[in-house]
């Protein structure tokens, strides 16, 4: 028996608009892919920097003086050494992340002191916040200030900011 | 002793015809064909998770070996499968005309979807082929997935000839009496969807999957977006084939506001809400209501369905109740504010406050965050909690009793359908066939249809047999009317004997009732009236009249 599709013009409307229906679907999902894609990247380079300073720590627990210098903390180094300082070595020309860039929209900084929809620059940013225990054990979560004097045992924590604007957290690490 | 004689040949076609028969054979009942034929569908589709799993680096790069061995066994399996089709093709009806059967199936569309799901494996053994390809090429073995299809489209195609194509989607989409394999195979995979896309919310809410499988998760929905967009475009589109929604405007629009399809719609709303809108609102929290997704399988949960008609039937005794309910919470939360809103401003502060104790209360919950230390306060909880035991068991009670009705009166349903099916003395493979799809609404087990169908037989059998017995006291009854007594009859026909026995006896009986029975009996006695056994059977019916 041969199969008839049976098709008439009204059909052929119906099945125009499903397929401009999973066209657009595919569309809306492939910008929403794109954006995990990239959210990925962000991730990944939170996961390299955090690589990074978990090694700087250990080298330094092993009196291996590492670089570069402008992160090394208080008594390792001999003069005392900012937060904004490290960062600027870090991120600058010659440093280790100087190919680091805002995955999600390149103009933006690569680190944001706050996740914010009223900062809309902090989207795929970095985000560092110290961490402080209270006396009960409770963490209390502040921005790492620029002129966050660096000192052994400084607990902070990275995450990346989100197109939503949501903190996504990469992990915490003590210098 | 004969000498045993072992026959290769013989052997080769007793295994071959067993292996066909046990394993693809699609026409005997009981096989193992569906259980093959599923476990090969579920391996196809973990194969195709899989290889969404594999895209996340982190879970690839510590797994690889287990990934790799996974892949190494469903192609395996895949490959004995296709080996036994090749070797067993034979025994096929459909092959075993042919002059070669082997090479015949093996250039058909099946062998070779079948081929190029395990070809990539082998190839990437012997020839240098990129990863990323060869993983590529893994894809191909959804293709497998046709071999299920094909069947039930085909036989969609010769049960729905010169159907329109409207009426063959609206018999592909909605729920219809006639045996749709097409159907079904339709809602499984509907099913399978709302089940992936609802765990995928699940586990999205763990925030290590969350970071791991993000762009995996954002796949999965934006396919379950496609496949349920496509389903609620494809219910608007053919439910004008429904004699209830005719019109091509208000019938659609009629659909439209039902609750399943509203259902359908709000759980794909969020993805089109947060595409348009995401960048002016954050509707993140929208996303939360893809879980709506689960009440998708209401409308394939018969159970789910007697429920809700059962909560509609009831549901002026459900008003009454819930009116009570909320006259006693407003009631008690109003006095609990009264009695303990000095004594604990903190915990009565308000009646809103007031309100979640006395729900809590009512409910028999008793979180205990909020409890009354006044003795009024008490004295009102103790009767909350009293009168909450009754006032909460109405709904339930009602509802439970609709509910073991409505199973009964589908159970007399089946039973009415099979009295009028077994009219004609025989229950077809249709009728059963219909009986059975039925019984699987009103969650009747096979069993019990087997019960039932005994059940229906033997009552006919029954009614039956009372029915001849009747046509032949009638018959009897004439000829006794007509002082006859068809002894021709009675010689040929040992029922009719019998029959004609009874209305004889019978009319003895009636007899005794009206004679003097003493005159009658001393008449009898007398040797000279009657024969001894004359004697003994009116001594036996004077002594036992009934």
């Amino acid at each position: 028996m041969k199969f008839s599709w049976g098709l008439k013009f009204q059909d052929n409307i119906f099945l125009c608009i499903l397929v401009c229906n999973l066209l657009f679907v595919a569309h809306l999902g492939t910008d929403i892919y794109h954006e995990a894609v990239k959210l990925d990247i962000a991730k990944a380079n939170g996961e390299s920097f955090l690589t990074w300073a978990d090694e700087f720590k250990k080298n330094i627990d092993e009196n291996i003086t590492p670089s570069p210098q402008a992160c090394l903390p208080k008594g390792i180094s001999k003069e005392d050494h900012t937060w904004k300082e490290c960062l600027q070595t870090l991120l600058g020309d010659k440093g280790k992340f100087h190919n680091l860039k805002n995955p999600i929209d390149e103009s933006n900084p690569l680190v944001a002191k706050i996740c914010s929809k009223k900062d809309e620059s902090s989207k795929g940013s970095f985000i560092f916040e110290k961490i402080n225990i209270s006396p009960s054990g409770i963490p209390i979560y502040s921005p790492l200030e620029d002129s966050e004097i660096l000192v052994k045992g400084l607990m902070y924590r990275l995450s990346v900011c989100d197109r939503g604007y949501y903190r996504i957290l990469i992990g915490e690490t003590t210098l | 002793m004969r000498p045993l004689k072992f026959n290769l040949n013989q052997l080769n076609l007793s295994v071959r015809k067993f292996i066909y028969d046990k394993f693809f054979n699609p026409n005997i009942k009981n096989n193992s064909y569906l259980l093959l034929d599923r476990s090969i569908t579920a391996l196809i589709i973990i194969n195709l998770f899989g290889m969404l799993i594999e895209t996340v680096p982190a879970i690839y790069q510590s797994h690889q070996s287990s990934f790799h061995l996974f892949d190494q066994i469903s192609i395996l399996i895949f490959s004995i499968e296709y080996v036994l089709r090749i070797y067993v093709i034979p025994e096929d009806l459909e092959f075993s005309n042919k002059k070669n059967p082997r090479i015949a199936y093996f250039f058909s569309p099946f062998a070779l979807i079948d081929l190029i799901a395990i070809l990539p494996f082998y190839l990437g053994a012997f020839v240098d082929i990129d990863l990323r390809i060869l993983r590529a090429l893994r894809l191909l073995r959804l293709f497998k997935l046709f071999r299920t299809v094909a069947p039930a489209f085909k036989a969609f195609n010769q049960q729905n000839h010169g159907a329109t194509f409207r009426k063959k989607l609206y018999l592909i989409v909605y729920d219809s009496e006639k045996n749709n394999k097409l159907h079904e195979i339709f809602d499984f995979f509907i099913i399978l969807w709302v089940i992936i896309s609802v765990v995928c919310v699940v586990l999205e809410s763990i925030s290590s999957f969350a970071y791991y499988f993000s762009t995996v998760f954002s796949v999965i929905d934006t396919i379950a977006v496609g496949i349920f967009s496509t389903e609620y475009l494809m219910r608007l589109y053919s439910c004008v084939e429904n004699p209830k929604y005719q019109h091509w405007l208000k019938g659609r629009l009629d659909t439209a506001k039902e609750g399943a399809n509203i259902i359908d719609l709000l759980s794909i709303l969020p993805f089109f809400l947060e595409a348009f809108l995401g960048h002016l609102f954050d509707l993140r929290f929208l996303r939360v209501f893809r879980l709506m997704r689960l009440l998708k399988l209401m409308r394939y949960s018969d159970a789910a369905k007697a429920l809700i008609s059962s909560a509609k039937k009831e549901w002026p005794v459900m008003k009454a109740s819930l009116f009570i309910m909320l006259l006693l919470v407003l009631l008690s939360a109003c006095l609990g504010y009264v009695f303990e809103h000095d004594a604990q401003p903190d915990k009565f502060e308000n009646i809103p406050q007031s309100i979640y104790w006395a729900v809590i209360t009512l409910a028999s919950v008793g979180y205990g965050d909020i409890a009354p230390i006044t003795p009024m306060g008490r004295f009102i909880t103790i009767i909350l909690a009293l009168v909450g035991i009754g006032i909460f068991a109405i709904p339930a009670a009602v509802l439970s009793s609709s509910l073991g009705e409505q199973i009964r009166v589908g159970r007399e349903k089946v039973l009415n359908d099979l009295y009028s099916m077994l009219s004609d003395g025989v229950l077809s493979p249709e009728e059963r066939q219909l009986i059975d799809i039925e019984a699987k609404k009103f969650k009747i087990s096979n069993e019990e249809v087997d019960q039932l169908v005994e059940r229906a037989k033997n009552e006919r059998r029954q009614r039956e047999s009372d029915e001849n017995r009747e046509r032949l006291l009638l018959e009897i009854l004439n000829l006794t009317r007509k002082g006859q007594l068809d002894f021709e009859k009675c010689a040929q026909d040992p029922k009719f004997a019998a029959e004609q026995f009874k209305t004889t006896l019978n009319q003895l009986q009636q007899l005794l009732k009206i004679a003097n029975i003493k005159e009658m009996q001393s008449f009898l006695e007398d040797e000279n009236n009657s024969t001894p056994i004359q004697l003994k059977i009116a001594k036996l019916l004077i002594d036992k009249p009934q």
